[in-house]
C-alpha cells in the first residue's frame, strides 16, 4: 500500500511523530479529502502544511469546512473557536476538534 | 434618460435623504412582548426548503417552527454583514481618497447602527439567540485596492440579496407585523444603500480595470462568482435545522442547496445583482 501523500510531504521522521501522537489516519484523511474535492491542490497537504497562509483555503470555503468539521465531530464547534488561528493545518484541526 | 448626477450632487442628495428619514428605533419600533407560535414568521416561499418535497413533508407546526428558525438566521446573518460592513467603513471614512464620501459615510454608519440593533433585538427578544457566524476574515488579495474592491462589491451583493428578502417580507400580511415593520424600515434605508455602494463599486473597478491584467480581473470576477454561491448557501444553516427538529441537517443542506428548485430561486435572488455586475463588465452570471 503506498504512503498516503500528507506522510510523504513532510517526511518521514513526521510519519513516526504522526503514530506516537496517536493521530486518527481517517479523520485526516477525510479532512484532506475534502479539501481537495472543494480546491483540487497543486501542492501536496500534509499534517503541517500551511492551509490559510499558503492558499489551500479560502474564506469563502472556510464555512463549508468548518460545517464539515462539525458533521465529522457530530457537534458545533464553539464560536470561540471560529478563529483562522485553530484552522492552520491538519494537526492544529485535529488536536483542536477531534482530539479527546 | 435623465443624466446621471455627479458624485457630489449624489452624495449630497442621499445625505438630505438620510436626514429627511432620520428616526429613532429606541423609540419608534413597537415591540409586542411575544409573538405567535401559530402561522409564519417568514415568507413560505423564502424558506430554504420551498419548492422541495421537504417542506411538503413538514407539518404544519414545522413549517411554523422553521419559519421561526428561519427568520432569526436571516436576521443574524444581516446583523453579522453590518458589522463587517460598518468595520470597513469605519477603516477608510477619512482615508485619504475618501474625502468626497466621509459626510455620508457618517449617515451610513448611523444608519447601518440602527439596522443591526432591531435585528440583534428581535433574535433575543423572540427567538432567544443570534446565530453564531462560521465566517473568518482574511484577506483574498495581496494588493489593497482589489481587496478594497471586493470589500465593497461584497458589502453590495449581501445588501441587495438582503434586500430580495426584505421586499418580499415587508409585503407579505400573513407575517407578525413587527417582522413586516422591521423588513420596510431595513428596506427604505437600503435602496439609498445600495444606490451609493453601486456607484462606489463601478468606479472603484474602473480603476481595477485601468490598472490590472485580463487575467487578474478574471480572478477577481471568479471570487465575486464564488461569493455569490457562499452568500446564497448561508441560509441553509445546519443550526435551524437542528432547532427545528429536522434530520440530518448538514445532509439536508447539501441537498437543498443542489435542488433544481433551489438553484431557481437562486438565480431569482441574484437577479439584480448579477444584471448591474454584467452591465459594468463583470459577468457573475455562472452562480448557482
Amino acid at each position: 500500500m503506498s504512503t498516503p501523500t500528507y506522510f510523504r510531504s513532510a517526511g518521514a521522521s513526521v510519519d513516526s511523530n504522526i503514530a506516537e501522537a496517536g493521530v486518527d489516519l481517517k479523520t485526516i484523511e477525510r479532512l484532506r479529502s475534502w479539501i481537495m474535492a472543494a480546491k483540487p491542490q497543486t501542492i501536496e497537504i500534509g499534517l503541517d502544511t500551511e492551509l490559510i497562509n499558503e492558499g489551500v483555503l479560502d474564506s469563502l470555503l472556510m464555512v463549508n469546512f468548518v460545517l464539515y468539521i462539525e458533521e465529522l465531530r457530530g457537534e458545533e464547534i464553539p464560536e470561540a473557536l471560529i478563529h483562522t488561528h485553530f484552522f492552520a493545518s491538519l494537526r492544529v484541526i485535529y488536536d483542536t476538534f477531534f482530539r479527546s | 434618460m435623465p443624466s446621471e448626477k455627479s458624485l457630489p450632487d449624489l452624495l449630497r442628495r442621499l445625505c438630505e435623504l438620510s436626514v429627511e428619514h432620520a428616526y429613532d428605533p429606541h423609540r419608534e419600533l413597537e415591540w409586542p412582548d411575544s409573538l405567535p407560535n401559530e402561522g409564519v414568521w417568514m415568507s413560505v416561499d423564502l424558506l430554504s426548503l420551498y419548492g422541495t418535497d421537504c417542506l411538503e413533508e413538514l407539518t404544519k407546526e414545522q413549517l411554523w417552527k422553521l419559519s421561526r428558525y428561519e427568520l432569526a438566521n436571516f436576521f443574524s446573518l444581516t446583523v453579522h454583514g453590518i458589522r463587517d460592513l460598518m468595520q470597513q467603513v469605519l477603516s477608510c471614512i477619512y482615508n485619504t481618497g475618501y474625502e468626497a464620501e466621509s459626510d455620508y459615510f457618517h449617515h451610513f454608519l448611523d444608519e447601518e447602527n440602527k439596522h443591526m440593533w432591531f435585528f440583534a433585538e428581535f433574535c433575543k427578544r423572540y427567538a432567544g439567540k443570534i446565530y453564531v457566524t462560521r465566517k473568518m476574515q482574511f484577506p483574498s488579495f495581496a494588493e489593497d485596492d482589489i481587496q478594497t474592491f471586493i470589500a465593497f462589491a461584497k458589502i453590495l451583493i449581501s445588501e441587495q440579496i438582503g434586500d430580495f428578502y426584505n421586499m418580499r417580507m415587508m409585503r407579505d400580511e400573513s407575517l407578525p407585523a413587527i417582522v413586516q415593520k422591521l423588513n420596510r424600515v431595513h428596506h427604505e434605508d437600503e435602496g439609498r444603500h445600495i444606490a451609493m455602494g453601486r456607484r462606489l463599486v463601478r468606479e472603484m473597478y474602473m480603476r481595477i480595470s485601468e490598472k490590472y491584467s485580463e487575467q487578474r480581473r478574471r480572478e477577481i470576477v471568479e471570487y465575486l462568482r464564488r461569493y455569490m454561491e457562499f452568500f446564497v448557501s448561508s441560509f441553509y444553516n445546519p443550526g435551524v435545522y437542528r432547532d427545528a427538529d429536522l434530520d440530518d441537517p448538514y445532509e439536508l443542506r447539501r441537498t437543498l442547496i443542489r435542488h433544481p428548485a433551489r438553484k431557481k430561486f437562486h438565480r431569482q435572488a441574484l437577479r439584480t445583482t448579477s444584471r448591474f455586475f454584467s452591465i459594468h463588465d463583470l459577468d457573475l452570471e455562472g452562480a448557482m
